[in-house]
Parts: C-alpha cells; sequence; structure tokens
C-alpha cells in the first residue's frame, strides 16, 4: 500500500515530467496541460491562501473519459490526483501535496438539462452554485444552498465539501439537496451513485458518504440537484442588542416559538463595524446585530413576523427594523454577505474559523473567544450563523508580522478544540483540508479514525486520491500530543507515547 | 429513564467475533415480512435497548436509543409540539428507530421534507472488536470525517449495531388539512408536479383510485391561501388518511395480493406491468406501490429504462438488494461492508454484495 494511515507516509515516484507530458498528450490536448511557471501559480492553492504550493502540473480534462484516462493513469505510476473546482475552499482541500497532478474541472461548465416540472438540474461539476439557481429562475425555481462564494464556487465542490449557506436551517445542506451524482473512482470507473432522477436508491447511502468526502473517495463528474419553488415572498427584521446573551435568548425563544427562519445570522460589533463602513447598510451598532428573514406566502410572513417582532422586544433588543421591500432586504442582507471582506478591510490579514456548536453554548463560547483573544493579543469578529449553531469567527493578524500567524492558528485552535468540548464540531461547513488535520484528533478517537482510514483504503487502495487531507494518521494524532481527555477518556489509547 | 445496554451490546459483539459466529441483529421484526430469512446462529435483540436521552427543543435535536419505539419519540416531542422532521412509517406500534433508520424508507414527507436520512445528525455504531465509535454529532452542521451516519440509512444491520442516534426535529405546524381532487392517473402525476414547483405549503400528495390527496401543513394564513390556490375538496378525516397510509393501514395495503415498491423519476406516466391489480402513486410520482400477483421479466427491465427498479415488498419471495445494483456498486458496498464488518459478524445474509 503506499499510504500508511498509521503513520500518513506515502510514497509517491518522483515522476519526470517530460516523460509524463508525453504519455498525456496522447489523450489530452495540449492546451490542456499546464506545467510552466506562470501557469501554475494559480493552483498553489485555495481561499487558504496561508497553505500553498506550487504543483508540478496541472491537467484540464473536457470530457468524462479523458477523467477516467488521467486517473487510471496516475494509479497505474503512483501519482497523487488532486481533483480542483473553483479553489474557493476555506481549508487547504485542493493544496498541492508533493508530486501531485492537480485536474481541474474548470472545463466541465455546462448545465445539461433542467427538467422543470420534476425540479432537478443535471450538471457538470465545474458550474457555478449561482449559475444554477439563475438558469432555474425562469421556471421560478432555485438551488437552495447558497455559501456565500456562490457567485464563483462550483457544484463539485460544493458536494466535495458539503457546503451550507445562510439558508441551511429550512433548507437544507448540500447532501440534502442532491439526488445523485456520477463519480470516478480510483480505478478509473465510472460509477452512479445515488437514485438518478428518482428519490431514492437500494442499499447503503453513498451519496451522503460522498458528500463532505472532500475529494478523497471519488471524482464526481456530473451532479443531480433538487430545485425548490422559489418563495413568493420574503422579509427580514434586523434587531440590535446591547448584551449577546440577549440576542441568544432571542434565537433560542424564535426556535421555541415553532418558527423556522430561513435565515438567522448574527453579528457582533467589531464585524458589524467592518461591514457597515464597507457597505453602509445603515445597521446600528450594537453588541450584537441579529437578522432574521422569514419566507413563504405573503400572509405567512405576516402572521409569523408578528410574533418575531414580540420576541424581539421581550429579548429586549433596542433598535428593531423591518424590511419594507426587496431592495431593503437586499440591503440588511448586503452587511452580512460582505462581512469577511468587510473585516479583510481592517487588517491586513484574517483567519476564518468554521466551529459548530449547540446554539445554547453561544453565550459562554463566546465568552471563551474573549478570553482567548486577550490572551493572544489578537482581535476576533465573530460572525455567526445562529440559526445552525454554526460560528465563523475572524482572528486579526498581520502576517508581516514574525510569529503572528502562529498565534492565529494556536488561537484557532484553541476555540475549535472548545466547540467539541460543548457538544459540537470542529468544522460546520469548510472541511477539514490540510488546516483542521490535527482537531480532528480532538474530536475523533482511534477507532473512528482507524475507520475512516479502512474506507478510505478500501475505496481508493493505491491511495492516490487526494492523500493526507481529511483524516489525520494516527501515528501524527499520538505525536502531537492531543491527549485532551474528553469526557474522561484517553483519545488515543492504543498508540505508543513519546 | 433510558435502558442503556450498550456494554451488554458491545460484549455480544465481542464474544461473536471470538468464537466467529456471525449474529443477526433486530429490532421489532416489523420489517421482516420484506428481508430475506435470515437464521444466524445468534440473536441480537436491540429492542431492550431503548429510552431517550437527550432531548432539547430548543436545539431542535432529540436523540435516543435505537431500540426506543417510534411512538414514544413522537408522543415526547409532541408535548413541545414538535415531531421528527420528516414522516417516519411505522407498521406496527413497537417500530423503533434503529429499525427505521437501517431500513431507510421514508414515508409521504420524502418530496417535501426529504428522507429519514436527511434528519439523520450523528449516530453511534459497535464495531467488531465490541468498541463503540462515534459519528457526526447533535449539532446541525457537521462536515469533520466522512459522513458514516447518513451512511447508515437502509444499511439494515449489516454495518454493525446501531446503539444511538440523533434526529433533527422541527415545531408542528399551527394547521394540517387535506383537499381532494377527482382525476385520472396520468392528469394527478402532472398536477402533483406542478403544485410541488409552486410555493405552497404542501407536505404530502397521494394518487389512489382516481382521487388526487393533498396534505397542506402549515400556518393558518398560508393554508387558507392555499386553499385558494388550489381547486380541492377539502376531506374531513385527513388526519386518519394520512395515518393509514403511513402505517399501511390503509384498504390498499391490507389487499392479500403481493404488493411492490417501485421507484421511478417522479414524472413518470402511470405504469401498468403486467399482472397489476391496483396501484398507489406517493411521493408525488417518485413512489408507486403496485399489487401484482408477479412481476415479470418485461416490467423490470421496462422499470429500469425508466431509471428507476422495482422490489418486492411483501407476499413474494424477498429480494437481495445487491439485486437491484450494477456491478460497479455491488463492488463498493462489498469494499464498504468490509471495512466494518470483515469478519462478516452482522446480519451476513443481508450482505451478499460480493
Amino acid at each position: 500500500m503506499a499510504f500508511d494511515p498509521h503513520t500518513g507516509q506515502f510514497e509517491f515516484s518522483n515522476w519526470d515530467l517530460q516523460s509524463v507530458i508525453a504519455d498525456l498528450l496522447e489523450f489530452i490536448p495540449a492546451p490542456n496541460l499546464l506545467h510552466k511557471a506562470s501557469q501554475l501559480s494559480p493552483y498553489e492553492c485555495d481561499g487558504l491562501s496561508a497553505y500553498h504550493k506550487v504543483p508540478k502540473m496541472v491537467v484540464l480534462p473536457e470530457t468524462i473519459k479523458q477523467c477516467q484516462q488521467i486517473v487510471k493513469y496516475c494509479k497505474k505510476h503512483s501519482i497523487p490526483v488532486i481533483a480542483r473546482g473553483a479553489g474557493t475552499g476555506l481549508s487547504g482541500g485542493v493544496l498541492p501535496v508533493e508530486q501531485a497532478i492537480v485536474l481541474s474541472l474548470a472545463k466541465f461548465n455546462r448545465i445539461q438539462k433542467i427538467d422543470p416540472l420534476q425540479r432537478l438540474a443535471i450538471v457538470q461539476p465545474g458550474v457555478r452554485n449561482l449559475a444554477i439557481t439563475e438558469a432555474a429562475a425562469q421556471y421560478n425555481l432555485y438551488y437552495a444552498p447558497d455559501p456565500s462564494s456562490q457567485i464563483a464556487c462550483s457544484i463539485g465542490g460544493n458536494v466535495a465539501e458539503n457546503s451550507g449557506g445562510v439558508h441551511s436551517l429550512k433548507y437544507g445542506l448540500t447532501v440534502n439537496n442532491v439526488l445523485s451524482l456520477k463519480v470516478i473512482n480510483s480505478d478509473g470507473d465510472l460509477l452512479d451513485i445515488g437514485g438518478g432522477e428518482c428519490m431514492d436508491s437500494p442499499g447503503f447511502d453513498l451519496l451522503a458518504l460522498m458528500h463532505g468526502s472532500e475529494g478523497l473517495l471519488g471524482i464526481i463528474v456530473e451532479v443531480t440537484v433538487q430545485l425548490i419553488p422559489k418563495p413568493e415572498s420574503a422579509q427580514v427584521v434586523l434587531a440590535a442588542f446591547n448584551k449577546i446573551t440577549d440576542a441568544g435568548a432571542a434565537v433560542r425563544d424564535i426556535i421555541s416559538s415553532g418558527i423556522i427562519p430561513a435565515g438567522l445570522e448574527m453579528m457582533d460589533k467589531l464585524a458589524t463595524q467592518a461591514a457597515e463602513d464597507f457597505v453602509h447598510a445603515n445597521y446600528p451598532l450594537a453588541e450584537a446585530l441579529l437578522l432574521c428573514e422569514l419566507d413563504g406566502s405573503q400572509s405567512e410572513i405576516e402572521q409569523q413576523m408578528e410574533k418575531v417582532n414580540q420576541i424581539l422586544k421581550n429579548s429586549h433588543s433596542h433598535d428593531i427594523r423591518l424590511s419594507q421591500n426587496d431592495s431593503e432586504r437586499a440591503l440588511f442582507w448586503a452587511g452580512r454577505k460582505a462581512a469577511f471582506p468587510a473585516v479583510g478591510r481592517i487588517s491586513p490579514d484574517y483567519y476564518c474559523m468554521d466551529g459548530t456548536i449547540p446554539r445554547k453554548a453561544l453565550p459562554e463560547v463566546l465568552g471563551k473567544i474573549s478570553d482567548f483573544s486577550k490572551q493572544y493579543g489578537l482581535r476576533v469578529a465573530n460572525v455567526f450563523h445562529a440559526g445552525d449553531g454554526n460560528l465563523h469567527p475572524l482572528i486579526l493578524y498581520d502576517a508581516n508580522k514574525t510569529g503572528d500567524l502562529q498565534k492565529a492558528e494556536q488561537f484557532g485552535a484553541d476555540i475549535l478544540k472548545h466547540c467539541v468540548d460543548k457538544g459540537g464540531t470542529i468544522t460546520g461547513e469548510h472541511g477539514v483540508g490540510v488546516e483542521k488535520i490535527d482537531q480532528m484528533c480532538h474530536q475523533f478517537h482511534s477507532s473512528e479514525l482507524l475507520k475512516f482510514h479502512q474506507i478510505k483504503a478500501l475505496l481508493d487502495e493505491s491511495g492516490i486520491l487526494n492523500p493526507g487531507k481529511a483524516i489525520p494518521s494516527l501515528h501524527r494524532c499520538a505525536e502531537l500530543g492531543a491527549m485532551h481527555v474528553h469526557n474522561g477518556k484517553l483519545p488515543h489509547p492504543d498508540i505508543p507515547r513519546f | 429513564m433510558p435502558n442503556d445496554i450498550s456494554e451488554q451490546i458491545c460484549q455480544q459483539v465481542k464474544q461473536a467475533q471470538q468464537s466467529a459466529q456471525p449474529l443477526s441483529i433486530h429490532g421489532s421484526h416489523s420489517h421482516d415480512f420484506m428481508l430475506p430469512e435470515f437464521a444466524e446462529s445468534q440473536q441480537l435483540n436491540m429492542n431492550e435497548h431503548q429510552g431517550i436521552i437527550d432531548y432539547q427543543p430548543t436545539e431542535l435535536t432529540v436523540t435516543a436509543l435505537s431500540g426506543t419505539k417510534l411512538e414514544e419519540i413522537q408522543q415526547t416531542l409532541a408535548k413541545e409540539h414538535q415531531r421528527p422532521s420528516t414522516d417516519f412509517p411505522a407498521f406496527s406500534a413497537d417500530a423503533t428507530l434503529g429499525g427505521a433508520v437501517s431500513i431507510g424508507h421514508t414515508g409521504s414527507a420524502r418530496p417535501y421534507y426529504g428522507a429519514i436520512r436527511d434528519h439523520i445528525l450523528g449516530a453511534s455504531l459497535v464495531n467488531t472488536s465490541g468498541e463503540i465509535m462515534h459519528f457526526g454529532g447533535q449539532v446541525m452542521k457537521n462536515v469533520a470525517g466522512y459522513d458514516v451516519s447518513r451512511l447508515l440509512a437502509g444499511t439494515r444491520g449489516t454495518l454493525g449495531p446501531i446503539l444511538e442516534i440523533t434526529l433533527k426535529v422541527q415545531p408542528i405546524p399551527e394547521q394540517q388539512s387535506t383537499l381532494c381532487m377527482d382525476l385520472d392517473e396520468n392528469a394527478a402525476i402532472e398536477i402533483m408536479n406542478r403544485l410541488a414547483g409552486q410555493s405552497l405549503p404542501i407536505s404530502a400528495s397521494v394518487f389512489f383510485d382516481n382521487t388526487l390527496y393533498i396534505r397542506l401543513e402549515g400556518t393558518e394564513a398560508g393554508i387558507q391561501q392555499a386553499q385558494k390556490t388550489i381547486n380541492g375538496q377539502p376531506m374531513a378525516d385527513g388526519v386518519d388518511f394520512w395515518n393509514s397510509i403511513q402505517q399501511q393501514k390503509h384498504d390498499f395495503f391490507t389487499s392479500s395480493q403481493p404488493l411492490w415498491r417501485v421507484i421511478v423519476p417522479a414524472t413518470t406516466p402511470g405504469l401498468k406491468l403486467e399482472n397489476q391489480q391496483s396501484s398507489l402513486i406517493d411521493w408525488c410520482g417518485g413512489l408507486r406501490w403496485v399489487q401484482a400477483s408477479e412481476v415479470s421479466t418485461a416490467d423490470i427491465e421496462n422499470i429500469r429504462e425508466k431509471g428507476g427498479y422495482i422490489e418486492s415488498f411483501r407476499g413474494s419471495k424477498p429480494m437481495q438488494q445487491a439485486d437491484l445494483m450494477s456491478p460497479l456498486q455491488k463492488q463498493m458496498h462489498a469494499k464498504i461492508k468490509s471495512a466494518f464488518d470483515p469478519d462478516q459478524l452482522f446480519n451476513p445474509a443481508l450482505s451478499n454484495f460480493a
């Protein structure tokens, strides 16, 4: 076996560039083979630019057959393959590893079919998330998951990461909105996964297994997505709070009143200030800002909005504003949607975390983040998908200051560990990639990690698909000293310690 | 109080591994009629392993031991005006959560609220060494590690005994109402799909005996508005009707004819199998229940050409899931089976993927 989960070692041959180019040219046109330094630099990282490495070669196949040929070739010659979509990922999932070929799916950019009556679209993996919604708009349908990068990110990448978005509490994640996939396995065979255009398929839920598998189990070459009807209407209420605990109570009370908002977002003071300076949404400045969107029929919204309004008042919100029309609704959202770049304007660099916690733990976790912020001497802006407990603390740092990045990373790691200790997870929607691989040791015990490795080893015997990502080796966890005793249990009791 | 017998279950698995004796894992036996016979040497009864261990109404999650009765979960959630986030079919009062997940069949809300697997947030499972593994969690979003908890839907116990499951729950809508329309089969299929493409609070649609039944759920105002849009007759005993479909107590399901479960793309026109006696359409057209003395090769081929499949459900020889798969799909199943159960300890008779 080329890959050893215990040590994380993989032995891939140091291949000769010229001879591989000559071989690939037999089935890939020359313009689709990138190997010059100037061509390769855009592929050195994804959205997490703190990790970067220029790949040795990038291939841009145009057909499924070419993808299969590339995978077969790479398997035969023991060359790692990293499938890449739009490169907007935030965890270094497509970071080139030593000796890897990057397989870009950028040319798979066609929407193959939209069936308005059956409410589904069959698309190639390189199609942008928002492009599906735009194409479906003429039928009054849309594709629900809307990660903030939806203008650029591709649907294949969404499946690989199981992306979420601001509407996932009501409409689900990518895994809840995909009917089937075509996937190339590490033998180069083409597999149908899921029910095609059907709502069920016999056997295990392989479709779920593929979602969020970060390119380790197969290469996605076609996606059939569900489309849903556009709500008749939508309205946003914006509420300001002097205390984070009051905003947290409002979130709890909205949910327990029987309302599932289409979106329920929170920002802290620093994030609100940055967003306001950037897009001038006329946000009130407060310790916490809550945005709550309701959708459905006009009469339904009116009925529920009344309840929400009462809850916000009871939770001591001192400033409540209801969007009066669609342009005002867009303005209310503009600040939230631009929160990341807005924070980018107030700091040379920021490091975005992605922990998820039970909603009730929010005030406590925010308090802890504030303590860490003082401890590390780094500011933090908090943006929060309050509806589904997904927290995005943005740690502000300066990469040009010696030691700042390391401090930011340690700060982030502390936050994620705290999320796990509060019953949450290290990643809600951005994936593990290379970034959170060490924190995986804190979330999982060795029997679970070993199971992940066994799945990978059986489905990708040669270990060529995106090696070294997402699942840490047991050796790495033991060596890291990820010895945080969780629920009184030692995480990796069977691994020798030194 | 929950009766957590995890330790006992783990012990039994360990012993099974040591003695190389496969286990027959079962809950309330409410689906036995559709499973190929399996009399492994030892029974692993999950029924006693029951109880709700964590329910957080404001988090919209419930965690229960796998032997917990669906009825108990429903009753507990109802006290907080909540319910599971989609329809869980229950064919007997003692049907369990673990059984429902292992079979993985969803009720009539499937096209509108998603499948059972869509609402699984986490699960724990016993490996062949008798160790407990936890996957997923109790939060809405979690992409750390492979999604093993959702993978378990439909595994029929073949990857190991499931100990605990966390589900997403939803508020019970303010109101429910059912509308009926008299239509022929093909018109009904088209209308169900047209309505599903509009912003309406529909949560189920079933066609039987020239009548289309549409279930509306939502706020009072939302339902009133939808009733005006959909030109149907209100049905007085709608709740009973939907229960009779979910529990298969409706007259259609109590016939002595063999029952087949046909999965096709939702807009597929009405099917006529060679020996078809009667049919009931669910899932907005995506699920066709068919009564037929037997199914011909031509029927099977015809359904496959439409992109679907047919499986025996009740009253005829139960089928292996593997028989419905392509060779490559079988191979992938066999590999996953062997990652979880290399010694073929867990329900091996239900997992002949090789």
